[in-house]
């Protein structure tokens, strides 16, 4: 009896030791990895602005009178707002010139229905400019990434013959496109 | 520490219609519109002359000595006169020469001298006129138009006055004459 219950109490130390080793060798552990993107992008946040010049042409008698008034287009105004949330973000401008919309038909010599400007915007203290007398838009610029204010200014306004401007409406347009950096994905 | 996954594990995620949508990237635009007007207007050029002294107008000797002389045409230029606009015309009104004492004339004798005036280029009919006034210095200046001009148009104005006539080719009452042409550039009548 005395041997059956030695041979008992080993058994059981023996169980009672083996718990703790077990335990040591074997955690347990999951993870769970949490992924997500924020997509290039570019927005106006006010995407649209009108500048009215008013009187195009020179009052009075003069020598002058009639033809183009630089002062009324030259520093003329107007600011969008917009942002980009890459830093490897473009900006291009477009100027198209005004024109007069009432008289479209090739003016007489000594007239002239167009007025051509240089157009510039600036984000992020960078500048993008274009010139309405060459077809198509501007170098593109970098401009990163930035929120905020886009003026675009006028300036250099001309006419192609210097000569009298055609009465009627005119009309001109500055395009600025925002263009976020997407070369991140792009296949070789 | 977790571990981060690297740029290109994370890329292994991603489905492609993710990376389709990243390559895309969203652009925008902007637009700054700009307008302005130029106001239909007419500019006559500053005239050579804004007084066409003839001078002694009779001869003073000779067969025709006390009627008008042979009085060479006078021209007042007016250049770069403009009309910035379609559809205008140029429009003379002017009346004779009349001696402004106003006293009544006898029989023979005429305190009037009629002249021809015409105001060119401007269209393809030319405003021309010719004064009619009596003997006396009655009758009312008279007017004329140009044809329309359909297009804008820049010109060298030139005013001619020449023919000039007394009523029946009378005598000239002595004294001072003058008469007032009046050139207006402007829209047309016909619009």
């Amino acid at each position: 009896m005395k041997r059956i219950i030695g041979i008992s109490a080993l058994a059981l130390a023996g169980a009672l030791a083996s718990q703790p080793v077990l335990a040591q060798s074997a955690p347990a552990e999951g993870e769970v990895t949490i992924i997500g993107t924020v997509a290039d992008r570019c927005l106006f946040t006010l995407p649209s602005k009108l500048i009215d010049l008013g009187e195009l042409s020179l009052p009075g008698t003069d020598g002058n009178a009639g033809k183009l008034d630089t002062g009324q287009v030259n520093g003329a105004s107007e600011t969008l707002e917009g942002w980009c949330n890459g830093t490897a973000a473009t900006m291009t401008v477009e100027a198209f010139p005004i024109e007069n919309t009432s008289f479209t038909a090739t003016p007489p010599s000594g007239f002239d229905r167009v007025v051509n400007f240089t157009a510039t915007a600036t984000a992020n203290s960078v500048d993008g400019t274009d010139d309405s007398e060459s077809a198509g838009a501007g170098t593109p610029v970098a401009v990163g990434m930035f929120a905020g204010p886009i003026p675009v200014v006028l300036s250099g306004a001309s006419t192609p013959g210097g000569g009298l401007l055609v009465a009627g409406d005119y009309q001109g347009l500055v395009k600025v496109t925002l263009t976020p950096n997407t070369s991140f994905g792009q296949p070789d | 520490m977790k571990p981060i996954p690297s740029i290109l594990a994370l890329a292994l995620l991603l489905s492609p219609a993710q990376l389709l949508a990243q390559s895309a990237g969203e652009s925008d635009e902007g637009e700054v519109q700009v307008i302005g007007t130029v106001t239909p207007i007419c500019v006559l050029g500053e005239p050579s002359d804004s007084i066409i002294d003839l001078g002694t107008m009779i001869d003073l000797s000779g067969p025709r000595v006390g009627r008008i002389a042979s009085i060479a045409p006078r021209t007042v230029t007016m250049p770069n006169s403009f009309c910035n606009y379609s559809n205008t015309m140029i429009s003379i009104n002017a009346g004779a020469l009349v001696e402004q004492g106003g006293a009544p004339v006898n029989t023979g004798f005429s305190r009037a001298v009629n002249y021809s005036v015409s105001v060119t280029p401007w269209a393809t009919s030319e405003a021309q006129l010719q004064t009619s006034a009596a003997a006396d210095g009655s009758g009312a200046p008279g007017t004329a138009n140009s044809s329309s001009q359909p297009l804008p148009q820049i010109s060298n104005l030139t005013m001619e006055l020449s023919g000039f006539t007394a009523p029946s080719d009378a005598l000239l009452v002595a004294g001072d004459y003058s008469g007032l042409i009046v050139v207006t550039l402007g829209p047309s009548i016909e619009d």
